[in-house]
Formats: structure tokens, C-alpha cells, sequence
């Protein structure tokens, strides 16, 4: 009796293996032994086979380097120059830690052309990266593709007077700013100079080659209003107190100003890589994040204290 | 009362003298705002509440007052049409003399025509304390319009529903019903009115004897008040503002320089000085006019000053009828302070803007100061400066940094405000009530 149960047992056993070893067989992946080298046929694996880089990332590993174009003039404490002429501010820190993340070294240029220029320059392969708190804008969205690192608002910077005149019930100003016929300044080739017709359709514009100018002309009576982004309309006030009294910022909570570093169409695979950086790096933030953490530097606006922009021509670091 | 609270009593009442005030009050207030200047929330807290209970008698002793005497002067209309004539001149030419006073100090101090570091200073102070005005382009208009100044004195003048008056404090408009209601009494024969009168008469005398206990704790209010000023305080914007607050207070002073010779040619009757005698008034009264000017600069409230007032007048044999309806009426009305205090404000405004001052726009300024300056009525403190600036802004001003200037001084000349509107409707009530004594008052009573 025993001897007849460990027969019975080694058969189980033997069986087992049988089977064990027909389903080998039949299975590719555990069938062995692996699929050697140019080994392509349908349904096997080169598990050897040579990764591909993304084909804009293999570019700038080639190269050696990221090729960032900053927008002109210097706008501290978003990007410019210090005393002694070293890049700094929030823009070069974020195209910095790119080029990092990259394991590239990253080569400034800052070219002296308008913003839409630049945004051209990245889609002619001029640079890899244009940075610079440059707007998203429908025309710009032609040349390049933007990754969003702040949301700001559209901005009128406003003598108080005209706004007296304009409307005295703070419920209704925006109805009546849409309507009022204002002389708005805004600066040359930006996007504000796109939205400025649309934003407000009865007002008339003025272009100026650089903000320094737009605050000029407002000063002297020139135009009613600036129109730009909120963070730099506010930061007037902040940087020279007396405008504060003539001037008022009045943001536009439902004209969203989005500010995005923009890459050519061959720099198109690094759209991902600047997106998931900026998401664990800074984060997309918005006004009041810049209110806070350029509390101190709001109050030393280049433009409002009367200085003259360093010209960086193609400086590079 | 027992010798306790009568001590507390004389102590608290020792420390609304000018003399305490200057001595023991405000320095203590200034060292409690110094030394604790993280409690100047706590103090500001209690510093409101309390100005808000000083106040809490007004809308009784209005009602009551106005009522009593609108009534007492209709029902003898030919014998008291003097009065009624004096008391309307009083008002207009208060308001008016009020506003030119302040306007030719204004003009002569320039005060709002700043040196470039004082603009700097009152530029950071307005770029601290106000943020970027947030708006939606795209939201549909309310068409709620935007209001001109006759809007303004639609809103502010007629009445519409007494005890949504009351209950608001809108003081000009609680005064027209209760006059209006006088009124109405004089026509209603006497015996079918005594129930209201006497009840009025009553509410009438707790009023002033409620206004009497609470005026006990002005020295705390007070107190409290300085010493949350102390701590946020904006001494630069003082400094760099002192042209308007120089102009301010001179105004006040001219105000006061003609109350108190308007009083004095007034009041030539013989005042009894005897204590025992109730309506005598004391040896320190026979200044009243500036006993009444720092009553209210130390109390910092004008209504402080109406027992003080009726009191005086009383006693220098004018109809305490009369005495009662001018000093209310003189006191609500002709607001002297805020009156000067808007056409101040309004120069130094036109001066700070660089804007023209035109005939059209002088005339504009003096319409809008008396208009204003008596819509703070039953106002203080915040409230008050907002309404009046309200009244600025329709001379295209901007209002935005005026308000956050002014709201910022006015813990400094909200005393002179009260001070000079209780001194001018002392000198004020003295004119309306002269010539008609207590052969009035007698025969009115004997007519009622």
C-alpha cells in the first residue's frame, strides 16, 4: 500500500514537470534562452536595443549647451544685470535649473530686439529657450510653444484724475473703462500692444520703445494710462511713492496675462521637461506670490527711479 | 449716592477739567499708547465703544428737544417769530461764516502746496495703506448710475421712514420728522397732546441726565483713544501734512474768536452764580463759550457740551425752551467743525491735484463743505470723514489717498472739530435766544 502511494506520487510528480516544461515552451517570455542581438522578429524584445534620446534633448546634449535668449531691456528682479554684471533674477534662476536638469551648461544672450522679435529668434533656431516674462499671446503661439510659469493680470496703470472723471462708483469702473476714450501707452512689439485694441476697444494707443518711455509720457500727460501687466504697474507705485498719489494700478481680474519661456519648433520635445520642471521647482504662480516674494525689490524699480538700462548685447555667461 | 461713588464721581468729573486733561489725562494716555503700543487694537476697540455710548443719548434728547420745541414755537408763532427768524439767521450765517473763515485760512496757508519730501512722505504713506484696485473689465454695469450732488441732498434730506432714521442715526433727517411732528402737536388742541409732551418732556430730561453719567467716563474713553492714536500714529505724514493741520486749527481759533464775541454782545443779562440754584452755573462758566471749547476738545464729542450750553443759557434768564431747541438744532446743524474742517480739506486737495480754483469751483467748495459738514451728523471717527470726503470727490477730486490722509490725521483734529461746532452753537443759541426771555416763557406756558 505505501509502495503503491509513492508511485502514485512520483507520477504526479513526473506529470507536473511535463507539463511545467510544455509551457516553457509556449510561453516567449520565459521560453529561453533570450533573443540575441538582430533579433527582430515580430514580437520579441531587443532588450539590448540602443535607447534614442528625445531628439531635441539629444540637440542640446550634442551641443553641449542651452542656448537662452533674454528678452531686452533688463527687468530686475525678473531677469537682468547686477553691479558687476553677472546674470540674476527669477527667469535666469528657472532657465538655470533647466539647463541643470539637462546636465547642459547654459550660454545667455540677451539680443536687442522687441519681445515678439525674440520669441522669432527661438523658431529661426536662434536660441533654444526665450525667456523674459514674455506673454502667451495667439500670434506668438504661431512662431513658438509656450510653457506657463506665472499668471499674471492685464493692467492699466491710471492718472487718479482721469479715473475720477471716467467713474466715481468703484462698482462700475470696468464697464466704464471698456467704454471711456483713453490715451493708453504701451511699449512696442508686446503682447499688451496686441491686447491694448481688444481690451479696450474705444481707447487709442501710443507705442513706446521701452517701458522708461511708456512712464515718461504718462508723467508728462502724454497718455492717460500704461497698460501692462499687473506686477509691473503695480511696482511703479511702489518704486517711486509720489506717482502713488496721482497714479493708480487697477488690475484686471478677468484678463489673464500668462508668462511663459517659449522654444522653437526643433526645441519642441523639451516642452515636458520645462513643464515638469517648473512644477517641482517654483510652481506656476501668480501676482500675489510675486508681490511677497519681491516685497523688497518692488520698491527699486530701474524704470521708476530714473536709472538707464545696462545694455547687455549678447553677453554671455 | 454714597461717599464712594460720589468721590469717583468728583474724581472722574476733576479729570474732563482742561487742566486734568492736560496734565494727568493726555500723558498718561500718551505713555499707556507708548509703553503698550501691541494693546493699540484693544485701546482703539474701547476708544470706539466708548465714543459710540457717549453718543448713545443723542437721538433721545433730538427727538425730544426738537419735537418740544418746534412745538412750543408754532403754537406761539407771532410771539416767538423773532426767535424763529434768529434761529434761522444763527444757522445759515454759522454755516456760511464757518466755511468763508476756513476757506480765506486755507488760502492764506496754501496748505495742500507740499515741498517734495513731504509729497514723497504722503506718497509712501498712500502707496502702504491702499492696494491696486481690483476689477472685472467684462461685468455687466449694475446701473446703479453714479451720483451727482442733487442725488446726494435727495439721499440726505427727506425723510422717509422715522425709525429707519433712528435706527441709522441719520441725524438731519430725525431732526425734519420730530420738527415736522412739533409741528403737528401745536395744531392738535393740548389736551388730546399731553400724554406725548409729558412723555417727550421725560425722555427729555432722563436723556440729559443719562448724557449727564456717561459724560463720567469720557476721560477713560478718552484714554484709550489717545493711547491707540500714540501707537499708530504717522508722525512723518503729521510733519509732512502740518500746513493742513495748521490751517485747520487757525480756522477753529478764528471760529472761536467770534463765537465768543457773538456771545458776549448777547449776553448782557445778569448770570446768577449762585450753586444751590438749579440752572445757575458756576464761577468757572462765565467763559462759557470756552468752557464749551474744551468741554468738547477734551470729550471729543460736541454733545458733551448741550447740558452745558442749555445750562448757561438758561441761567442768563433766555427761555430754556428756546435754549433747548437752538443749542440741539445749533449743534446738529450748524456743524462748524466739519464744515471748516471740508472746506480745509477741500483746498488742500485743490492745491495737492493742481487744480484750478475757479469762481464755479469756490462756490461748489462752500455749497459742499455746509452741505457735508452737516450730513456728519450722529457721525464720528471714520464714518464722518468718509461722508465728507464723499462731498470732495464731487469736485473731481481724486478721493482715494485724500481719505487715507485725512482718515490717518484725524485723530489729531477730530478734537478740534467737536470743540469748535460746541463753541459756535453756544454763541450761536445765545443769538437766537436773545430778546426773548422769560416773559416768553411764561406766556407760553400759560398758552400751553
Amino acid at each position: 500500500m505505501l509502495h503503491a502511494g509513492k508511485s502514485f506520487l512520483r507520477f504526479l510528480l513526473c506529470s507536473s514537470l511535463c507539463l511545467a516544461f510544455i509551457a516553457t515552451l509556449a510561453d516567449p517570455v520565459l521560453a529561453g534562452p533570450l533573443p540575441g542581438p538582430g533579433d527582430t522578429a515580430p514580437g520579441r524584445i531587443d532588450l539590448n536595443a540602443k535607447p534614442q534620446l528625445n531628439p531635441s534633448i539629444q540637440a542640446i546634449r550634442d551641443s553641449g549647451v542651452l542656448r537662452i535668449g533674454i528678452a531686452y531691456p533688463d527687468n530686475l528682479p525678473m531677469y537682468g544685470h547686477d553691479n558687476e554684471g553677472n546674470l540674476i533674477g527669477y527667469d535666469i534662476d528657472l532657465a538655470r535649473g533647466m539647463a541643470q536638469a539637462l546636465q547642459v551648461e547654459p550660454i545667455f544672450s540677451q539680443p536687442k530686439v522687441t519681445y515678439n522679435r525674440l520669441i522669432q529668434l527661438a523658431s529661426a533656431d536662434q536660441v533654444d529657450v526665450a525667456i523674459g516674462k514674455l506673454s502667451v499671446t495667439i500670434p506668438r503661439l504661431g512662431y513658438a510653444k509656450p510653457v506657463p510659469y506665472l499668471n499674471l493680470h492685464q493692467s492699466l496703470l491710471i492718472n487718479r484724475k482721469v479715473l475720477d472723471r471716467i467713474s466715481k462708483d468703484p462698482d462700475n469702473i470696468g464697464p466704464s473703462l471698456r467704454t471711456a476714450p483713453l490715451r493708453i501707452g504701451v511699449i512696442s512689439g508686446s503682447s499688451h500692444a496686441v491686447w491694448g485694441s481688444t481690451t479696450f476697444p474705444k481707447a487709442s494707443f501710443t507705442t513706446f520703445p521701452d517701458w522708461q518711455t511708456c512712464v515718461d509720457a504718462l508723467i508728462n500727460r502724454e497718455v492717460d494710462a500704461l497698460f501692462r501687466d499687473g506686477f509691473e504697474t503695480s511696482r511703479i507705485v511702489k518704486s517711486k511713492p509720489r506717482l502713488a498719489l496721482d497714479y493708480v494700478p487697477i488690475i484686471l481680474k478677468d484678463k489673464i496675462d500668462n508668462i511663459a519661456m517659449y522654444m522653437g519648433p526643433r526645441m519642441e520635445g523639451l516642452l515636458p521637461v520645462a513643464g515638469l520642471y517648473i512644477n517641482i521647482s517654483t510652481g506656476v504662480i501668480n501676482e500675489e506670490d510675486l508681490f511677497r516674494r519681491f516685497k523688497k525689490e518692488m520698491r527699486d524699480s530701474p524704470v521708476a527711479m530714473g536709472k538707464t538700462n545696462k545694455v547687455h548685447d549678447q553677453a554671455k555667461h | 449716592m454714597n461717599s464712594t461713588s460720589r468721590r469717583v464721581s468728583t474724581f472722574l468729573e476733576n479729570l474732563s477739567r482742561p487742566s486734568y486733561f492736560v496734565l494727568g489725562v493726555a500723558p498718561f494716555a500718551i505713555l499707556l499708547g507708548w509703553l503698550l503700543p501691541q494693546a493699540s487694537t484693544l485701546f482703539q476697540h474701547l476708544g470706539g465703544a466708548g465714543l459710540g455710548v457717549i453718543s448713545l443719548p443723542a437721538i433721545p434728547v433730538v427727538i425730544s428737544s426738537v419735537t418740544l420745541g418746534a412745538e412750543q414755537l408754532a403754537r406761539s408763532a407771532r410771539r416767538h417769530s423773532r426767535f424763529n427768524r434768529r434761529l434761522w439767521i444763527a444757522l445759515i450765517t454759522t454755516c456760511i461764516g464757518a466755511t468763508l473763515i476756513a476757506f480765506f485760512c486755507a488760502l492764506a496757508q496754501q496748505p495742500g502746496v507740499l515741498t517734495p519730501e513731504a509729497q514723497v512722505m504722503v506718497g509712501t504713506f498712500i502707496e502702504e495703506k491702499s492696494d491696486p484696485i481690483y476689477i472685472n473689465l467684462n461685468q455687466v454695469s449694475t446701473g446703479s448710475g453714479e451720483k451727482n450732488l442733487f442725488d446726494i441732498v435727495l439721499e440726505l434730506i427727506p425723510p422717509s421712514n422715522f425709525f429707519f432714521h433712528t435706527a441709522n442715526a441719520e441725524m438731519i433727517k430725525i431732526i425734519l420728522v420730530s420738527a415736522i411732528a412739533g409741528v403737528a402737536m401745536s395744531t392738535i388742541e393740548p389736551a388730546r397732546t399731553d400724554t406725548l409732551r409729558n412723555l417727550l418732556e421725560s425722555v427729555n430730561s432722563i436723556s440729559k441726565k443719562v448724557l449727564d453719567y456717561i459724560l463720567l467716563i469720557s476721560p477713560i474713553v478718552i484714554i484709550f483713544f489717545i493711547a491707540s492714536s500714540v501707537s499708530t500714529f504717522n508722525l512723518g505724514l503729521l510733519s509732512s501734512t502740518l500746513t493742513f493741520g495748521v490751517a485747520y486749527v487757525s480756522a477753529c481759533m478764528v471760529c472761536l474768536g467770534a463765537a465768543v464775541l457773538v456771545y458776549r454782545w448777547n449776553t448782557k443779562a445778569p448770570v446768577s452764580v449762585n450753586p444751590e440754584s438749579p440752572g445757575s452755573v458756576s464761577k468757572e462758566e462765565r467763559n462759557p463759550v470756552l468752557q464749551a471749547f474744551t468741554s468738547a476738545l477734551t470729550t471729543a464729542n460736541s454733545l458733551a457740551t448741550y447740558s452745558l450750553i442749555t445750562r448757561n443759557l438758561s441761567a442768563r434768564n433766555f427761555n430754556p425752551d428756546q435754549a433747548d431747541t437752538s443749542t440741539s438744532i445749533n449743534l446738529l446743524i450748524g456743524r462748524t467743525g466739519p464744515i471748516a474742517y471740508v472746506t480745509v480739506a477741500a483746498i488742500f486737495a485743490l492745491n495737492f491735484f493742481d487744480l484750478p480754483l475757479s469762481l464755479d469751483v469756490i462756490l461748489k467748495v462752500i455749497t459742499i463743505s455746509i452741505l457735508f459738514g452737516i450730513a456728519t451728523a450722529g457721525l464720528h471717527g471714520v464714518a464722518a470723514i468718509a461722508v465728507m470726503v464723499q462731498g470732495i470727490g464731487d469736485i473731481g477730486i481724486p478721493t482715494q489717498p485724500l481719505l487715507l490722509m485725512l482718515i490717518a490725521l484725524d485723530p489729531l483734529l477730530m478734537f478740534f472739530r467737536s470743540a469748535v461746532s460746541s463753541a459756535t452753537a453756544m454763541a450761536a443759541s445765545a443769538y437766537a435766544c436773545n430778546n426773548s426771555g422769560m416773559g416768553d416763557l411764561n406766556s407760553s406756558e400759560a398758552a400751553t
